[in-house]
């Protein structure tokens, strides 16, 4: 009697689905292709959403008015200023540049590109003095720039960023409608695709599958080879997709830092700490929908 | 152990019935011979024992059970009880003769050990131990089916059903394939013929019933081919 030591058997439904999917490569490619498609939008809309979040909350951390004050102006005028911002119950921080200052901050925020400044020195140095203010809602940043201008003999201008975390806001709701349009009708093509990915495995097979349950398969056992088959064209997109966007974002970054003036290491998120939220959705998205396109396309052929 | 009570198979309904008012009962332990001409009916009626085909009228017990009770999930738990050789054999052409008879095992959760044990020994007694991996496209019909056999009967079903068992088989081989399904029959399993191979009825004398046209003709006990209309 020959002996069978071959590995284990409990695998061949592992090696059924590869030995199908091998079979049908063109579709496969397609639902392979239409997933990956649908990962790089929701990676694209992830890295947006992250660096978004990131940036608006830098920005409300560091949500300030600064009052550049004219030129010329007394010690008494400034101290006065100082004492009416200070003593105000909605400001939390007034601090006080120099007209040195400035400039030291300006040069290092230029980063590779201090050149620029080279031929200002203290003599002809052209930024104002100016005081800092942070309040400690962002909401009476407006009231305390209203304050600041009726000193006219004092205050230039008050720079003011506010509308720029609301525009930020709109932004980034757009993009979310945006991506999240974009991912549903893609999902729904998606889905499709494996949909007809299995069921033609499923009609390729139809002799194998009435054999099995005439010799008492359950509906179940049949489908498992199939729906391991769509999980498996899930994943093997899901992990693509991870590499692909992966590689892009880093691509990007070195891009930005290379050829941006404003340094990039606090604007963006690195790439390191994204990876594992985009692994997760991506293999949860990839089997999700490989097994549930799968299920369906096994229960039309299996009610026999 | 299986019962057949006034039933009534139409494929069509202006068709003539494949199975036409038969009643019919099969006892534990068994071996029964179904005979009858092409279209007789014979098929129809392994069809309805497994509910692939449902009655048009009346009711088929198996183990004293209404197997139309029973609720689609529970179809493949009958057709695990009921061993069925196929007049095509129905083998998975990708699957070698191993794998074949080892996938009934599989289907319904037998260990990997046991498989390993079994499946060899199922082998050896229909005679194929020697081509355990060969595949069905590279075996001879006999070889398939016997193949078929060793898939049969590897669940220990109480009921083993065979379609035209020596349907294309030389006598010698044909009277090998009875020994065998004598043997099974011998070890407590209920066994059901359906053929046309009227030599291999009259050499066997074991119960037979005769189909024509969907209706029961004829049942003798120990009945030959040439007696069963007398
Ligand atoms: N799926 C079907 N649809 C319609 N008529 C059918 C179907 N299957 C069988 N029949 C008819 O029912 C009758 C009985 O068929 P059945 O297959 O039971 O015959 P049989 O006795 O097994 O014949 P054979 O010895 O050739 O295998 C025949 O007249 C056949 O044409
Ligand atoms: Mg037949």
């Amino acid at each position: 009697m020959p002996s069978h030591n071959r590995p284990s058997y409990l695998p061949s439904i592992i090696k059924e689905s590869f030995q199908s999917i091998s079979r049908n490569t063109l579709i496969s490619i397609a639902a392979i292709v239409s997933i990956i498609a649908t990962l790089l939008i929701l990676g694209i809309f992830i890295i947006f959403s992250v660096n978004v979040s990131q940036l608006t909350q830098v920005a409300e951390e560091n949500s300030e008015i600064q009052i550049f004050l004219l030129e010329g102006v007394t010690q008494e005028q400034k101290d006065n200023l100082l004492e009416i911002l200070e003593n105000d119950e909605r400001v939390s921080e007034v601090t006080y540049e120099s007209k040195e200052e400035a400039l030291e901050n300006f040069s290092k925020s230029l980063n590779n590109y201090q050149e620029l400044l080279g031929d200002y020195t203290e003599e002809n140095n052209p930024l104002p003095e100016s005081f800092i203010v942070k309040t400690y809602n962002i909401e009476d940043l407006a009231a305390i720039r209203d304050l600041a201008n009726e000193y006219k003999d004092e205050v230039e201008y008050v720079r003011y960023q506010e509308s720029f975390i609301n525009s930020l806001s709109n932004f980034t709701q757009f993009i979310r409608i945006l991506s999240i349009g974009l991912i549903a009708i893609m999902s729904v093509i998606a889905f499709f695709l494996i949909y007809n990915t299995i069921r033609l495995t499923v009609a390729n097979r139809r002799k194998e599958i009435s054999i099995m349950k005439s010799i008492g398969a359950t509906n179940s056992y049949i489908q498992i080879p199939f729906i391991l088959e769509g999980t498996f064209i899930g994943l093997i997109s899901a992990f693509l997709s991870v590499l692909l966007v992966i590689l892009v974002y880093y691509y990007v970054i070195g891009y930005l830092s290379g050829n941006l003036i404003f340094s990039t290491s606090t604007l963006f998120i690195s790439p390191r700490n994204i990876i594992i939220l985009i692994l997760i959705s991506f293999t949860l998205y990839g089997a999700i929908i490989g097994s549930i396109g799968a299920a369906f396309a096994t229960r039309r052929y299996l009610e026999v | 152990m299986i019962e057949f009570i006034n039933v009534t198979k139409s494929y069509e309904q202006n068709q003539a019935d494949a199975l036409n008012n038969l009643n019919l009962f099969i006892d534990k332990g068994e071996f029964v011979f179904i005979v009858g001409r092409s279209g007789a009916g014979k098929s129809t009626f392994i069809k309805l024992l497994q509910r692939e085909l449902e009655p048009t009228e009346g009711t088929i017990k198996v183990k004293n059970h209404d197997i139309s009770l029973l609720k689609k999930k529970d179809i493949p738990y009958l057709r695990r009880r009921i061993g069925v050789v196929y007049q095509d054999f129905r083998l998975l052409e990708n699957k070698t003769v191993y794998e074949n008879v080892a996938y009934a095992m599989e289907i319904i959760g037998r260990p990997q050990s046991k498989i390993r044990n079994k499946v060899p020994l199922a082998l050896e007694l229909v005679g194929l131990a020697d081509m355990a991996d060969r595949y069905p496209g590279e075996l001879s019909g006999g070889e398939q089916q016997r193949v078929a056999i060793a898939r049969a009967i590897i669940n220990n079903p109480s009921i083993l059903i065979c379609d035209e068992p020596t349907g294309n088989l030389d006598p010698e081989t044909s009277r090998e394939i009875m020994a065998l399904l004598d043997e099974i029959n011998r070890h407590g399993t209920t066994v059901v013929v359906v053929t046309h191979d009227v030599d291999m009825v009259n050499e066997m004398k074991k119960r037979l019933i005769v189909l024509d046209n969907g209706k029961l003709i004829a049942d003798n006990m120990k009945g030959t081919y040439d007696n069963a209309f007398a």
